[in-house]
Formats: C-alpha cells, sequence, structure tokens
C-alpha cells in the first residue's frame, strides 16, 4: 500500500508547489505547559501553539477551557484536565491516559444547537493504546513502514473529529457533533473540530467549537 | 462512410467544375493565412502539414468561456483531466510535456507538471487557435513532439473596435448553505462558492500607423467535489486475484477560482516597410481548493515583449523580437495580509529571422534564438533553502520553402541547439507536399518526417527534494534529451460542400525521462530521473466538415490511436478510440439570425494497467514491475447544446446546457471525465 502510495503522490512531486511542506520541527517532550490558554476567536478556540509528532500534549481544562500545566509524566494521575491535543490525537481523562471518568462519544447532529442532550443509553468511548506518529523527519522514514510511529494512548472516538487524507497531507474536521464526558464524569461538553492550521497554512493547531451541555 | 459517401456526392458534384477553383473551395477557408506550420504566413491550402484551425466565431457562437471546453469539443482525442495538482492536458495519448503551447508564437512561463496555465488563455481575446499535430522540434525546439497549439490573439481591423461579453453560468455545486460573516470559515467557504461568472472588454483601435488592441477579462467559478458511485473493480495479474472495493468516500475535488488578466498589444509602422509591435500583459489567478488551511493558492504572471520586422526589399525579411515571462506562484493567506512565495519561473526568449525569396519559388528562412529560464524555489537542497536554477540554450535554424513544380512542394529544416548541460542537439524535418490539379480528384497529399526532442526541465536537471517526508526525489544533470521521430501521411479532399482529410502517423519516442526508484538508506525509497523508456503511438484520424443544405454544417472527427506496450502492459490511459461531432443550424436571417449547435465528444472505452502492490491477508508482496491490476473505463459522450440569437448588428445572446445527459462517471478517477453535471449558462455579448 505504502507503493500505491508513493506511486500515486508522484504527480503531486513533479508540479513545484501545489502542496505545502508539512513541519518537520524537533519534538519537544515532557515538557510543562506554561499556561498561555487557548485563543479564542468568536465562539471558536485554537490551541495557542502547533503540537509536534511524538508525545507533545496540550492539556485542556473544559470548565475554563484553558491549559493546564500538567507534564508528561504526571499526566495520569491529575484529575485537573479533561482533553489533551497532539496533533489530530485527542485524549479525555479516561482508562489508560488518565484517573479521571472521562469518555467521549460520537453524535449524528451537525450542528451545536441541534444537540440538546446526552442520547440515551450512549456509551462513552474511554482512552485506550493508540499508535501515534513519532517523527516525520526524514531519516527516519522508511519505503516500508512510512513515518516512525510510538505507542501512546488517545481517544479512538475524537480520532474520527479531524480526518487526515493524502499525500499531500490534509486534514478536514468532521461535521459531526462529539460530546466529551469530562474529568468528574458528570459534565458535559459538546464539542466540533473546525480545522487544524494557523492562519499562515501551518497544520498542529487545533482549533474546534465548544459548549457546555 | 460517411466521409466516403458523401466525398462521393462531391466528386459527382464538381466533375464539371474547373480544377483550380474546386482546390479554393471549402466548407472550411482555405485561402486564410496561418503561421503555425512553417513559422512564415501561407494560405491554409498550401501549407505543408495538416493545421487544424478554431476561429473566433466557432467560440462566440457557443458561448465558450474556456480554453480547455474549446479544445476538448474540437479536437479529437484531446482531454484535461484534473489531478492532484490541477489541470494536465492529453491530446492522443501525450501528456502535457509533449505537447507545446503557444500564444502567438511564444512559450508561456509557470508550469505544472509540463501543463501550462489554462486560465491565462482569454478566450475572448483569440483570432483563432492553430493546431498542427506531430513533431515540429526544428521549428519550435523543446517540447513539440505530440504537437503544436499555436494560440493567435486578436488584433483590431477596423479603426474603432469595442467589445464586451458578460456569461453567467449555473453554479457546480453549492458547497455551503450558511456562511456566517464571524466565522473563522468566512472566506474559505465565500471563495468556495465563487458564482461562475466571466465577463471581457476589448478595445481595438487604429490611430493611423498605431494599432492598439487592450483586452481585460475577469472569470470566476466555484469548487465542487464530484464521489464515487462504484466501487473500483481491480484484477491483479501476478496474483490472478479480483479484488472489489468498497465505494470511495473520499471525493475528487475540483478546486474554484478567479482570475484577472489584462493585456495590451501596440503595432506601429513608422515607415511602410517596418513593422514595430509590443505587448504587455499581466495575470492574477487565485486557486481555491477545500483544504480549510487558510491558505490558498495565488499566481502572478507578467509577461512582455517587442520585435520589430524589416520589409529589406521585395524578396528579402528581418525580424527580430524579444519576449520576456515571469510566472510566481504563492502561499496567500486567507484570513490575513500577506503571502509566502512558492516559486518563481522565467524565461527570456530573444529571436532572430531572416528570410529571403529566392526566385519565384523559393522561400529560406534562418534564424538565431536564445532562451534562458530560470526557477527559484527551495526543492534544489536537502536543507530547503530557496535557490536560483537556470539553463539557456542557443539555437541556429534554417528552413528551406520550396515549390519544385506547381503540384509538387518540399519543405526541409534542421535546428541546432546548444544546452547548457547536454550541449549539442540536432533536429530535422523534412515535408513534401502533392496537389495534382490535373486529375479530377483533387487531393491534397503530405508526407512528412520530423524529430522532435524534449530538453530535461530544471526540476528534472536539479531536483533535490524530500517529498512531504516521504522519499526524496533527485534530478540528474547529465540527462539527455527526449527524442522522437514522426511519421504522417495525409490526405485532404475539398470541393464547395466538403472538406475532408485523413492522418494516418506513427510516433517513436526513445530516450524518455523517466523517476526510477532505488533503495537508498535506511531503505528509504529514492527516486531517479533517468534517460529510460521507449513507446511508440500509432494512430489515424479523419476530419469532415460539410455543408447540409443552406442552413447546416457538420463537423466531425474521429481518432485512432493504437499505443505501444511497456513489458507487456498498456501504460497509457489515453482510450483508443475518440470522435467529435457538431452540427451547426444556421438561420442566416441577417442580423437576427439564430445559431444552434450541438456538439458530442465521445471517448471510448480503454482497458490499461496502472502498477500497484496487491496485499492479502496483510501479506505485503514485494513490489515489482510485474505488479500491474487492469484499469477499465466505460465508453462515454458529454453533449453540449447553445443557441446564439443575433439582436440586429451589435448584441448576440447565447443560451446553452453544458452536459445535457447529465453524465457523471460511475468511478472519478485522474482518467475520468471530472464534469459537475448538466448546468446551464447564459450569455451576452455586444460589439461595435
Amino acid at each position: 500500500m505504502k507503493k500505491t502510495l508513493l506511486l500515486l503522490s508522484l504527480p503531486i512531486a513533479l508540479c513545484f508547489g501545489a502542496c505545502d511542506d508539512d513541519d518537520d520541527n524537533t519534538t519537544t517532550q515532557n515538557e510543562i505547559e506554561n499556561v498561555v490558554g487557548l485563543i479564542r476567536s468568536g465562539d471558536e478556540y485554537q490551541l495557542y501553539r502547533e503540537t509536534d509528532y511524538g508525545d507533545d500534549w496540550i492539556y485542556v481544562s473544559l470548565a475554563n477551557v484553558d491549559t493546564v500545566a500538567v507534564s508528561e509524566d504526571t499526566h495520569k494521575e491529575s484529575t485537573e484536565w479533561d482533553v489533551a491535543f497532539n496533533r489530530y490525537n485527542i485524549r479525555t481523562n479516561s482508562g489508560l491516559s488518565g484517573s479521571g471518568n472521562g469518555g467521549a462519544l460520537k453524535t449524528d447532529f451537525t450542528s451545536l444547537s441541534l444537540c440538546t442532550a446526552v442520547p440515551e443509553g450512549a456509551t462513552f468511548a474511554t482512552d485506550t493504546v493508540v499508535s501515534i506518529t513519532a517523527s516525520f523527519s526524514l531519516s527516519t522514514v522508511t519505503a516500508t513502514t512510512g513515518p516512525a510511529t510510538m505507542e501512546s494512548t488517545a481517544n479512538t472516538v475524537l480520532a474520527e473529529a479531524m480526518a487526515f487524507a493524502g499525500p499531500p497531507p490534509s486534514y478536514t474536521p468532521s461535521k459531526n457533533v462529539f460530546i466529551i464526558r469530562a474529568a468528574d464524569g458528570k459534565t458535559f461538553y459538546k464539542f466540533m473540530a473546525v480545522g487544524f492550521y494557523n492562519d499562515e497554512g501551518e497544520s498542529g493547531y487545533y482549533s474546534f467549537k465548544l459548549e457546555k451541555l | 462512410m460517411l466521409c466516403v459517401s458523401a466525398m462521393v456526392v462531391c466528386v459527382a458534384s464538381a466533375q464539371n467544375i474547373e480544377n483550380d477553383s474546386i482546390m479554393n473551395e471549402s466548407p472550411i477557408d482555405l485561402e486564410q493565412v496561418v503561421v503555425t506550420a512553417t513559422r512564415t504566413a501561407k494560405k491554409l491550402k498550401d501549407v505543408p502539414v495538416l493545421t487544424q484551425v478554431i476561429s473566433k466565431a466557432d467560440i462566440e457562437r457557443r458561448g465558450i468561456n474556456n480554453v480547455q471546453d474549446l479544445l476538448t469539443q474540437e479536437v479529437p482525442g484531446l482531454e484535461f483531466q484534473e489531478v492532484g495538482y490541477g489541470t494536465s492536458i492529453n491530446l492522443q495519448g501525450l501528456g502535457a510535456k509533449h505537447i507545446l503551447i503557444l500564444v502567438d508564437g511564444e512559450r508561456l512561463a509557470g508550469e505544472n507538471s509540463g501543463n501550462i496555465d489554462y486560465q491565462r488563455i482569454n478566450t475572448m481575446g483569440i483570432e483563432r487557435i492553430e493546431i498542427v499535430k506531430g513533431a515540429s522540434s526544428a521549428l519550435y525546439g523543446s517540447g513539440a513532439m505530440g504537437g503544436v497549439i499555436n494560440i493567435i490573439t486578436r488584433k483590431a481591423k477596423r479603426n474603432v473596435e469595442v467589445s464586451a461579453q458578460a456569461r453567467y453560468g449555473e453554479r457546480s455545486e453549492k458547497n455551503f448553505d450558511e456562511n456566517p460573516k464571524d466565522g473563522s470559515q468566512y472566506k474559505y467557504r465565500k471563495h468556495l462558492d465563487k458564482p461562475n461568472l466571466s465577463t471581457s472588454l476589448s478595445l481595438g483601435l487604429r490611430l493611423g500607423s498605431l494599432t492598439s488592441q487592450t483586452d481585460v477579462a475577469y472569470k470566476s467559478a466555484d469548487a465542487y467535489q464530484l464521489y464515487d458511485r462504484k466501487g473500483v473493480v481491480k484484477h491483479y495479474k501476478v496474483a490472478n486475484v479480483t479484488v472489489e472495493s468498497p465505494v470511495s468516500t473520499t471525493p475528487t475535488s475540483v478546486s474554484g477560482y478567479e482570475d484577472l488578466n489584462i493585456s495590451e498589444r501596440l503595432t506601429y509602422k513608422p515607415v511602410e516597410n517596418l513593422t514595430l509591435r509590443a505587448h504587455v500583459s499581466h495575470y492574477e489567478l487565485n486557486r481555491y481548493d477545500f483544504v480549510a488551511d487558510n491558505i490558498y493558492e495565488q499566481n502572478e504572471d507578467i509577461a512582455f515583449g517587442g520585435s520589430a520586422e524589416w520589409q529589406m526589399s521585395e524578396e528579402q525579411t528581418l525580424g527580430a523580437s524579444m519576449h520576456v515571462d515571469r510566472y510566481s506562484r504563492y502561499d496567500k493567506f486567507e484570513r490575513k495580509a500577506g503571502r509566502n512565495l512558492d516559486y518563481e519561473n522565467n524565461i527570456s526568449q530573444p529571436r532572430l529571422a531572416y528570410t529571403r525569396r529566392i526566385g519565384e519559388h523559393n522561400t529560406f528562412t534562418v534564424g538565431a534564438e536564445g532562451y534562458v529560464e530560470e526557477l527559484y524555489g527551495n526543492r534544489f537542497n536537502a536543507s530547503s533553502a530557496y535557490e536560483t536554477k537556470k539553463q539557456w540554450m542557443t539555437t541556429l535554424y534554417a528552413q528551406d520553402d520550396w515549390d519544385i513544380t506547381d503540384v509538387f512542394s518540399v519543405v526541409v529544416g534542421l535546428r541546432a541547439d546548444y544546452h547548457k548541460e547536454y550541449e549539442l542537439n540536432v533536429t530535422p524535418k523534412i515535408s513534401l507536399m502533392y496537389k495534382p490539379y490535373a486529375v479530377r480528384v483533387p487531393i491534397r497529399w503530405r508526407l512528412n518526417y520530423a524529430m522532435g526532442f524534449r530538453s530535461p526541465t530544471l526540476k528534472e536537471l536539479y531536483m533535490n527534494w524530500d517529498h512531504l517526508g516521504m522519499f526524496w526525489m533527485y534530478g540528474n544533470a547529465d540527462l539527455k534529451p527526449e527524442h522522437n521521430n514522426y511519421v504522417s501521411l495525409s490526405a485532404e479532399y475539398a470541393c464547395k460542400v466538403i472538406n475532408v482529410s485523413a492522418n494516418v502517423y506513427s510516433n517513436w519516442f526513445k530516450d524518455k525521462i523517466e523517476g526510477v526508484w532505488k533503495t537508498g538508506e535506511n531503505g528509504m525509497q529514492e527516486y531517479h530521473y533517468t534517460n529510460l523508456q521507449k513507446s511508440r503511438l500509432t494512430g489515424f484520424e479523419l476530419m469532415l466538415r460539410a455543408k447540409i443544405g443552406n442552413h447546416a454544417d457538420l463537423y466531425t472527427s474521429y481518432n485512432y490511436l493504437y499505443t505501444s506496450k511497456t513489458d507487456g502492459y498498456r501504460l497509457t490511459a489515453a482510450a483508443p478510440h475518440s470522435a467529435t461531432f457538431r452540427l451547426e443550424g444556421n438561420s442566416h436571417a441577417g442580423r437576427f439570425a439564430t445559431i444552434a449547435n450541438i456538439q458530442v465528444s465521445l471517448t471510448g472505452s480503454k482497458d490499461y494497467s496502472i502498477a500497484d502492490t496487491y496485499t492479502q491477508d496483510n501479506t505485503q508482496m514485494s513490489y515489482s514491475a510485474d505488479d500491474f491490476y487492469d484499469a477499465h473505463v466505460d465508453a462515454f459522450a458529454l453533449c453540449n447544446l447553445s443557441v446564439a440569437q443575433m439582436l440586429g448588428n451589435h448584441c448576440q445572446l447565447t443560451a446553452g446546457l453544458n452536459n445535457l445527459f447529465d453524465y457523471h462517471a460511475d468511478v472519478v478517477s485522474f482518467n475520468s471525465s471530472t464534469s459537475p453535471g448538466r448546468r446551464y449558462f447564459v450569455s451576452v455579448q455586444i460589439n461595435f
């Protein structure tokens, strides 16, 4: 399949500039967030910086929609955060990601206002082991395996909020509304992905709409 | 059959007419002057290479607003496909790299895998298009291996000419039902849902010895997405397994756009035997894709140049010209000011040509040319730093056009190019024409041999790029030009009611520049350019234009293409059979004439092979050249209908339906129609 991808992507290579280069920054791991907050514009929130490949997570508390200073070493014990972002992977404070009672659910609604209650009998997915991209650096890319991956934890339902396609890489937000259960297990939030790019077209800047349910 | 029977009727009706007048009467104006086949002005009936001409009237009467639709409808076997990077041309099995598209004989900078930016062609500024199939490198140099499409722009014929046109088309797709102004996607949604609109304004002036032509054109179109209706069925040859995939949910996206084109052309004759020309144009294209990444593609072009033609005596002409074209592409920020340069491509082409008539029957041309191309971009080194790569070529060419007898003429040409990297390259051509007036069935016979070549592009020479972190692409400065040998024989018959031509050709390619996979360090894939492949295309083409009674004209053509196989596989996705058909009815009611056109482009079914990897039970078979699956695309027809109504001498209303039968490809791929379906348009044109 990888070969097919290589062949299919060839015409893209032959054109000069139809595609954006993806970022190739060094991963900063185990860094404690300096709380800068999320950038708010209208009813949308965007990560204040791009997240890198590897275990570079930005932890967010949904009660005040702000970042939380949690390190990679301590996040599992903390119930201060509700969700965390790494590229298009999202953690909830649940399952293998955290000690909270979080989780996520995908609805069929396509607008936040249409979603007014948690559907009866809904089952929230908790976090499990997932494979994330460790690095997009060329030295780690091989023909047979593609970019290097690593084991981490995340919520597989919320992974559907942002669809990745490529090459060339593109990230398209899902039209569905998701419901996130906060770490306390009692508070619910409506969540809708909006975008994945900053104003200069660089990827990794997750943006979303959020409302308390 | 239709042609043959029509010809018999025609011959019978022509028997009592003087042969000489038979030769010059035709539904096609054979007396019109064309310039592409020999690069000198010559009547269509006398050109030694069969030339197809699309006239201004062909465009205006059908309300066509882009060159892709126009060429697809007029040239059999010509298709445009929407691929990842934009629009890609295919003419009878040949891709963009082997077809040369010129505007007034000049090349265009800025390319996508060999494709020019087709949006740049303002259809309302076209006087005619000349299409010469086959190799013409002896005259036009690199790239003219499969055909030359020369777009000739309009020049004022009267003292004051003003024309304005506006065309509105039904949208392809309404992408967004709502677009709140305070939403972060406001501009993105607005751009994708641009109206299908084109407007143009043109002013021609003749002020004594000065002629001016000013054209302004604006176009916009909405973006749309096409979804597959069936799953892809792949039959893997090696594994002998047929796999049917579920219907793909990933759409094929066709970008929207808006563009603005402004051009000025001046001609000045200070004295009777000296003609000075100058041209300048500015063009801007914004292309809007579906990726909501807050940037869109912005392209800008500035072209200018000038020429002097000195009629030294009745026998001698000396011409000099210079043309400069600079094409730039940017990532334009959608939500704030600013943009990042992606690449810039400059070409400069100085020319010198001396033509001398020797006696009554011999015209000798000798010329010198320069070609300098620069590409500024960030894909030439491992650190992705921006740098400029440059190539240049100098050329000497000579051509002799000799009417040996009244019925037999020959054109011989030879070109020598000296390139910065690969040094000397020599290209010959010879064209013979036989037009026996003395026989009852006057057929013009044309026999051509021409060599063609394509110089490696700057990317093929110097690329050094990490392809989105997936593999490395390496250019190769040792590349030689690709070569081909082209032979064609054609016969053209014309009388008052019919013009029919048949052309059989063969095109042998060698040293084709291809990418070869190699495994480098870390098992990483590398893509290296090298001169490798051979291939052969053989074809037959039939064109018929006929007058049916006083009120109808039939334009039809058929093309058969045979492509050679590579290691037993047909890798060309061109259809073996293709045809175009157009019937034009004209009420000939003077100032209130009605002209209706029904046009059909038929693309026959095609079977070809695509290299792939077959995967089963998670055991991936190792890749080899023998891993192919069969692809099949059914025959399809696209039908277009238009009606033009003249309202007095100065106004024309046109309305039409494109894709009349609402054809949709079941599986949308690189090789199928990307029509959004049946859509109407209306247009109004005013001429003074």
